[in-house]
């Protein structure tokens, strides 16, 4: 499903995010990104969607190398890419059934698909009866349901968090975690960057552990170190 | 992919309303900046309608000779009948004359004493096919030796002074008006710009799940577009206002020279068509390319 063949990214500054890097992602896995701050864990995921392209090496998404896309197809791509963060990225001032069927409405949707998904995707993610709430009127692992929600209304193939738990307790981090692995279980591929050492060592899935913009470690099974 | 409709009817509406301090500021600079070009176009009609007035005006006489004889008078009013150039020309004759002269001396009986109506010259009074002072001075030498003809005056130097002052009042003002189109649409651009700042994460989130440019542009040149033209009826009914004003204003005084500086309706409607079309362009377009620093390049 994703596939990384050397792949090198440096920032101005000679910052090197990514070194050489080759991993290969099969479809229907989860798999952990660890490694400290600046190691080069969110520059990874940024490179899978295309919101960078890298110096050196390729990359493939579903079969296909996406440095050779052209520009006006790149929003294809990202229809089959969810995106989860630690911050939501939710829009404030829309409620949260408009948040998730505005992802469906951007890229053209009818409208009684959106009928249809939006209150089953929202009834998935746990937040049936709370559609109607703005993002302040809810807790923070409430919001990011919101968001898991949005990323996966339109039933990517691939599912990108990058540190969903990073701003949650513990205890609202495990069902964050649950949520996803059941996405994940629909067969949808999950790439997840965390610090959360307890979640990794807990669902014991694959570990790729970056180091100073190094692949130092990719592990089936794995735990945090 | 077309856009929906009341997706893009319904996104407008909302971030209009929802977003009440962005829509004002940017509505009222629109409104501000636009009144702007209004009053410069307004004032740039009016001076040109003041050189349209004084080229109404312009025309000339020609002063015949006291003792003039009837051929001599016949064949310079069969010059003046056959000349194309001439539009049309009024004899004074001595009653009129005389009229007119007593008129304008009545302050003084002991100049009218002095003179008799027989003793005053005649004259045509001459209106030229072209009014341009150029084009009448020419006209009115051809007159000059024509037996019978004792002078040919112009509308005077004063006027020509006056022509040339208020052609060189209405460039300045065109120059005005281009100068405060262009500030309009700076102010205009940051004003969005500013607005889309805002709303930079709204974008980063259609971009993330795969919207195309086309699609995330065309809701914000929409608002542009409503904001343009909101911004652009406020100065519309600033720019009325301010010929009402000016209107009142000469209504007071006694000076009727201005006058053309109060439009009429039917001179007010393209200066609001020109207010309304660039406040819609500047808008829309303001909007886009604003909006195209936050897209995929």
């Amino acid at each position: 499903m994703i596939k990384l063949e050397e792949v090198t990214k440096e920032y101005p500054g000679s910052t090197v995010a990514l070194r050489n890097a080759s991993a290969d992602i099969a479809k229907g896995e989860f798999v952990f990104l660890v490694g400290p701050s600046g190691s080069g864990k969110s520059t990874f995921l940024r490179l899978l969607n295309k919101q960078e392209d890298p110096d050196h090496g390729r990359i493939f998404v579903a079969g296909k190398d996406i440095g050779k896309l052209s520009s006006w197809k790149v929003p294809m791509l990202r229809r089959n890419i969810g995106c989860v963060f630690q911050d939501f990225k939710l829009l404030p001032n829309k409620t949260v059934a408009e948040n998730v069927s505005f992802a469906l409405e951007v890229i053209g949707r009818p409208r009684h698909v959106i009928k249809n998904q939006v209150p089953a995707i929202c009834e998935l993610v746990g937040l049936g009866d709370q559609t109607e709430k703005y993002p302040h009127q809810l807790s923070g692992g409430e919001q990011q349901r919101v968001s898991i929600a949005r990323a996966f209304v339109n039933r990517p193939l691939i599912l990108l968090a990058d540190e969903p738990t990073g701003n949650l307790d513990p205890q609202t981090a495990i069902g964050i975690m649950r949520l996803l692995d059941r996405i994940n279980k629909t067969g949808t591929t999950v790439v997840m960057a965390t610090h959360d050492r307890g979640i990794v060592d807990t669902m014991r899935r694959r570990v790729i552990e970056l180091a100073d913009g190094d692949i130092v470690r990719d592990q089936a099974r794995g735990v945090y170190e | 992919m077309a856009i929906r409709v009341d997706y893009l009817l319904r996104e407008t509406g909302q971030n209009l309303v929802r977003n009440p301090s962005l829509t004002i500021a940017t509505v009222l600079t629109v409104a501000v900046s636009l009144s702007l070009l209004g009053a410069a176009l307004l004032i740039q009609r009016g001076v040109d309608g003041l050189t349209a007035r004084f080229n109404d005006d312009v025309e000339f006489i020609v002063w015949v000779d006291p003792g003039v004889s009837t051929e001599q008078l016949a064949s310079l009013d069969r010059a003046l009948a056959d000349s194309p150039s001439v539009k049309d020309y009024r004899y004074i004759n001595t009653d009129e004359t005389w009229a007119e002269f007593s008129d304008f001396w009545a302050d003084s009986p002991e100049v009218l004493e002095a003179v008799s109506p027989e003793e005053l010259p005649t004259s045509y009074r001459v209106v030229p096919q072209v009014a341009d002072l150029a084009v009448v001075e020419s006209l009115g030498d051809t007159f000059v030796g024509l037996p019978g003809v004792r002078k040919v005056q112009y509308a005077g130097e004063a006027i020509k002074q006056l022509n040339d002052f208020t052609r060189a009042a209405s460039n300045i003002m065109f120059a005005a008006a281009v100068a405060a189109a262009v500030a309009s649409a700076l102010l205009m651009y940051n004003s969005i710009r500013t607005a889309l700042f805002a709303r930079r994460r709204e974008i980063e989130v259609m971009r993330l799940v795969g919207a195309n440019n086309s699609f995330i542009r065309l809701p914000f040149m929409f608002e542009g577009l409503v904001q343009g033209l909101l911004g652009a009826g406020f100065s519309t009914i600033a720019v009325f206002g301010l010929n009402r004003l000016i209107r009142n204003a000469l209504e007071k005084t006694s000076l009727r020279l201005f006058d053309s500086f109060a439009l009429e309706s039917s001179q007010l409607a393209p200066v609001t068509m020109i207010l309304l079309a660039v406040g819609a362009v500047i808008g829309t377009v303001g909007s886009g390319i604003a909006v195209s620093r936050y897209l995929d390049a």
